[in-house]
C-alpha cells in the first residue's frame, strides 16, 4: 500500500500505535524539512520548532486528502507553514525576558560546561599528536568495533600502571592491554587513536563526554577508578 | 535520525560526536558552535572530506629495541687524525657503526675535516672525503662499513647525530639526515637506525674530550657518564641508555619481499586476488631490483584486505545472531528473510551492511512484538475502550492547536521524550546481545591464530616487559630524555610532509606507530 493511502486509512481508523510508528519513522524527514527551512540544525533539547515541525506533521496527517496529491509534499508544506508562524510569533514576542531567553536558547543550544570540556579535550588530544579530525578518520565506523573500543578504553582507564604508560610514551601498551584484557593485538591496534582518546576523557574526568564513551554493559573493573 | 554534540567548526564543514559516539562530519548550516547538541539526519553527513594527514607513504620502520641487562666497559680511544681546517665548521655530525667518526660540516653542507674517534674508523676514512657533501660522505662511511664487515647481521646498529656547533643558532641538518635515514639509505642487510639530536654545549665538549657526540648526547641524557664508552649495540642493549634510544628500521629491499611473499600465500588460501600482488612480488624478487612502492602497494593492499576481513566476519556474527534470534521466535516473514539474504550477499561482496542489518533487527523486533501482542490480546481488549477515549481527547487538543501553539509545544515535546526514551532502550538491548558477540569474536580470533602468531605475542609480551621493568627504574630521568630525542626524530619527519602540524603533535603519532612496528618487527623476525 502506498504511504498516501496508509495515511488516511490510518486516519480514519484511528489507530494511534499505527500514527505514532509513522511519525516516528517519518521524524528524519521532519527534521531535515524543519532544519531546511530554518537554514540552521535543531538542537537536541528545547527546540520549540521541533516541536512544532512533529505537530505539523501531525496535523498534516489529519488534514490529508488523497486529492491533495503526495503526502510528503503535503507534510513538506504543513510543516514550513507552522514553523513560519512560529518564528514570527517569536519576533512578535521576543521583548519580553522570557521568550528572549528561549529564542536565545533556540539559536545557541550550546552549553557551556559542555564546550569548555570539548576545549579542554581538544587541548589534550594536542599533547597526543592527535585532534578531532584525526579521531574522525581514526575512530572505528562498525558500531560493535566502537562499543569494543569503549569497553577497552574503560577498562584500560582503571590500571594505573598501563595510564602512566599511555602518559609518559603517549601511546598504548598494546601488548599488555591485549594480554590483559584478553584480547587480539589487532583489535586494539585498529581503534588505537579512539581507545587512547577514551582513555583520556576517563583519566582527565572530562565527565560530560564520558557519557559519550560508557561501555553500554559494565564489566569487572580491572582496579579501583 | 542523529543526535550529536558540535566538538569543531570548519569553514565548510562541522565535526560531531553522536550519542552512538559516531565521529562525523558534517555540512554547516547556519550559525554553529562548539557544544551544541543539535539533531541531523543522513543527507547532512559529509562524506567528501578526509583530514589531509594521514599515511604519507613514506616507508617508516620504527622499532623501540628489547633490553638486556648488560653491562661493559668499552675502550676509550683517544683523537684519530683531523683532516682539513675545521676553523669554519658550523655544525657536527657523528655516525657511530662500529667505526666511529665526527664530521665537521661547513657552509653549503661540505664537510671541512673528519675525526675518526677510534682504530676501525681510520679504516672507513679517506682524504678524498673531505669538500665533499656530507650526506655523500655519510653514504660512502656506511657503505665501506658494509664492505669490511663492521655492519653485519649480528652489529646492526647505525646511530647518527647532529648539532649545531654555534650556539643559539638551529641545526640545519636535521631534516637532511633524517631524510636520508628514511629515504635514501640503501642497505645490504636490515639495520637499525638511531638518530640523535644533540646541541652546541655537547658537541663543544665531544669535540674537546674527543668521543663521539651521539654517545656523549646519550650519556649525558641517560645520566651515565660511562656510555661513551659503550659500542651502539651495548648502548641499545644497556638498561640505563637502552630505554631512552628508540631506533627504527631500515629494511632491505630483499628480506621485506620475502615476507610479503609469505603472507601472500597465506592469503592466496582464502582470497584469490592476492594472486596478482603475489605474482609482482615474485618477479620482484627475482629481479632484486629495488621495490620501495611495490612494497608500499602491497602492505597497503594486505592492510584493507585484513580491515575487511574483521569488518565481514563482525558482520557474520550480527547476521548469524538474527538468524538465532528468529529460531527462537519461531516464525519468520518473506520480508526479514530476503533481508537476511541481501545481508549476505553484501557481506561476500564486502560491503558494510551495518545499515541493512539495523534495518532486519528492527523487522525482527517489530514481529517479537506483534506476536506478544497477539498473546496478550484478550486481556487488552477492555483497554481498548480506554484508548478510543484517549485518542478522541487528543483531537479535541489538536483541535485548539492553532489557538493555543505553545501547549501543543509542550505535548509535543513529551512525545519527543518518550519516543527518544524508547529508542535507548532498543540500542542499548542491540549493544548489549553485540557485546556477547564481541567477547564470543575475539576468542574466536586467537583461536584462529596460528601457532607462530601465538609466538610471536609471546615475543611482544616479553619485550614489552623487559622495558616496563625499566619504566620503573628510572622513569623520570628518562622522560625528558626521551621525550627530546624522539620529538626531534619525528618533527623533522613530519614537517618534511606535513607543513601545518605542530611539533609536539607528531610526538605521540609517531609513537603509536613505533608501538605497532614493535608488533611488526617481531612477527618479521620470526
Amino acid at each position: 500500500m502506498d504511504l498516501n493511502q496508509q495515511v488516511k486509512d490510518m486516519m480514519e481508523s484511528n489507530n494511534t500505535e499505527a500514527i505514532d510508528s509513522l511519525i516516528q519513522e517519518y521524524t528524519p524527514f521532519i527534521i531535515s524539512t524543519a532544519s531546511e527551512h530554518l537554514g540552521r540544525y535543531l538542537s537536541v533539547e528545547n527546540d520549540g520548532a521541533f516541536g512544532v515541525s512533529l505537530s505539523a506533521f501531525h496535523e498534516a496527517m489529519e488534514r490529508y486528502e488523497i486529492e491533495k496529491g503526495n503526502f510528503l509534499s503535503f507534510a513538506k508544506l504543513v510543516i514550513k507553514s507552522r514553523l513560519s508562524n512560529f518564528e514570527q510569533k517569536l519576533l512578535r514576542t521576543k521583548q519580553t525576558v522570557e521568550w528572549d531567553e528561549q529564542l536565545h536558547s533556540f539559536d545557541r543550544g550550546a552549553d557551556n560546561e559542555l564546550k569548555m570540556e570539548i576545549e579542554a579535550f581538544e587541548n589534550v588530544l594536542k599533547q597526543f599528536g592527535l585532534d578531532y579530525e584525526e579521531l574522525t578518520d581514526g575512530a572505528p565506523k562498525h558500531r560493535d568495533t566502537r562499543e569494543r573500543a569503549n569497553r577497552i578504553a574503560y577498562d584500560t582507564s582503571g590500571v594505573p600502571e598501563f595510564v602512566s604508560h599511555i602518559y609518559h610514551k603517549r601511546r598504548l601498551p598494546i601488548a599488555r592491554m591485549a594480554e590483559r584484557f584478553f584480547i587480539s593485538l589487532k583489535v586494539i591496534k585498529r581503534c588505537k587513536i579512539y581507545i587512547l582518546a577514551s582513555v583520556i576523557i576517563w583519566t582527565e574526568k572530562f565527565t560530560r563526554l564520558q557519557e559519550w564513551i560508557r561501555p553500554k554493559k559494565s564489566l569487572k573493573l580491572e582496579s579501583d577508578l | 535520525m542523529y543526535r550529536g554534540t558540535v566538538v569543531k567548526v570548519k569553514k565548510n564543514y562541522a565535526i560531531v560526536v553522536t550519542d552512538q559516539n559516531e565521529y562525523l562530519r558534517i555540512h554547516i548550516k547556519g550559525k554553529m558552535e562548539v557544544g551544541q547538541q543539535i539533531l541531523f539526519t543522513e543527507s547532512d553527513i559529509n562524506n567528501q572530506i578526509q583530514s589531509g594527514k594521514g599515511h604519507s607513504g613514506m616507508k617508516k620502520k620504527w622499532a623501540a629495541i628489547a633490553v638486556a641487562a648488560c653491562m661493559m666497559i668499552g675502550i676509550f680511544f683517544g683523537m684519530g687524525p683531523l683532516m682539513g681546517d675545521s676553523t669554519q665548521a658550523y655544525a657536527l655530525v657523528s655516525l657511530d657503526i662500529n667505526p666511529s667518526m665526527e664530521i665537521m660540516v661547513g657552509e653549503d653542507n661540505l664537510v671541512l675535516s673528519i675525526i675518526a674517534v677510534n682504530d676501525e674508523a681510520s679504516q672507513i676514512v679517506s682524504d678524498d672525503m673531505v669538500g665533499k657533501d656530507f650526506i655523500e660522505v655519510i653514504d660512502t662511511m656506511i657503505k665501506r662499513s658494509e664492505d669490511l664487515e663492521y655492519l653485519n647481521t649480528d652489529n646492526n646498529h647505525i646511530m647518527v647525530s647532529s648539532a649545531s656547533l654555534i650556539e643559539g643558532e638551529d641545526n640545519p641538518l636535521n631534516t637532511l639526515i633524517v631524510s636520508y635515514l628514511e629515504e635514501d639509505l640503501e642497505v645490504s642487510t636490515s639495520v637499525q637506525v638511531i638518530y640523535v639530536e644533540s646541541d652546541p654545549e655537547t658537541a663543544n665538549e665531544a669535540l674537546e674530550q674527543g668521543v663521539s657526540l651521539g654517545k656523549l648526547e646519550v650519556a649525558h641524557q641517560s645520566d651515565d657518564e660511562m656510555a661513551v664508552h659503550l659500542s651502539v649495540s651495548e648502548l641499545v642493549d644497556a638498561p640505563e641508555t637502552g630505554l631512552i634510544i628508540e631506533a627504527f628500521e631500515i629494511e632491505n629491499d630483499k628480506e621485506e619481499l620475502l615476507e610479503l611473499e609469505e603472507e601472500l600465500i597465506q592469503i592466496l588460501a582464502v582470497n584469490p586476488d592476492a594472486a596478482e600482488y603475489l605474482a609482482r612480488v615474485q618477479a620482484a624478487i627475482a629481479d632484486g631490483g629495488e621495490a620501495d612502492e611495490l612494497i608500499d602497494e602491497t602492505e597497503d593492499w594486505i592492510d584493507d584486505w585484513e580491515e575487511r576481513e574483521d569488518m565481514a566476519s563482525d558482520l557474520t556474527e550480527d547476521v548469524e545472531e538474527l538468524e538465532e534470534e528468529l529460531s527462537e521466535i519461531g516464525e519468520s516473514t518473506p520480508e526479514i528473510a530476503s533481508l537476511l539474504g541481501q545481508i549476505r550477499v553484501a557481506i561476500a561482496n564486502g560491503e558494510d551492511a551495518e545499515a541493512l542489518i539495523e534495518e532486519a533487527e528492527e523487522l525482527i523486533d517489530a514481529l517479537e512484538e506483534k506476536l506478544d501482542d497477539e498473546d496478550d490480546m484478550d486481556d487488552e481488549d477492555d483497554m481498548d475502550d480506554e484508548d478510543d477515549m484517549d485518542d478522541e481527547d487528543d483531537m479535541d487538543d489538536e483541535d485548539d492547536m492553532d489557538d493555543e501553539d505553545d501547549m501543543d509545544d509542550e505535548d509535543d515535546m513529551n512525545d519527543e521524550d518518550d519516543m527518544d526514551d524508547e529508542d535507548d532502550m532498543d540500542d542499548e538491548d542491540d549493544m548489549d546481545d553485540e557485546d556477547d558477540m564481541d567477547d564470543e569474536d575475539d576468542l574466536d580470533d586467537e583461536d584462529d591464530m596460528d601457532d607462530e602468531d601465538d609466538l610471536d605475542d609471546e615475543d611482544d609480551m616479553d619485550d614489552e616487559d623487559d622495558m616496563d621493568g625499566e619504566d620503573d627504574l628510572d622513569d623520570e630521568d628518562d622522560l625528558d630524555v626521551e621525550d627530546g630525542m624522539t620529538i626531534e626524530v619525528s618533527t623533522d619527519v613530519e614537517d618534511s610532509t606535513d607543513v601545518e602540524d605542530s611539533t609536539d603533535a607528531e610526538d605521540g603519532v609517531d609513537n603509536e606507530d613505533d608501538a605497532d612496528d614493535e608488533d611488526d618487527m617481531d612477527e618479521e623476525e620470526d
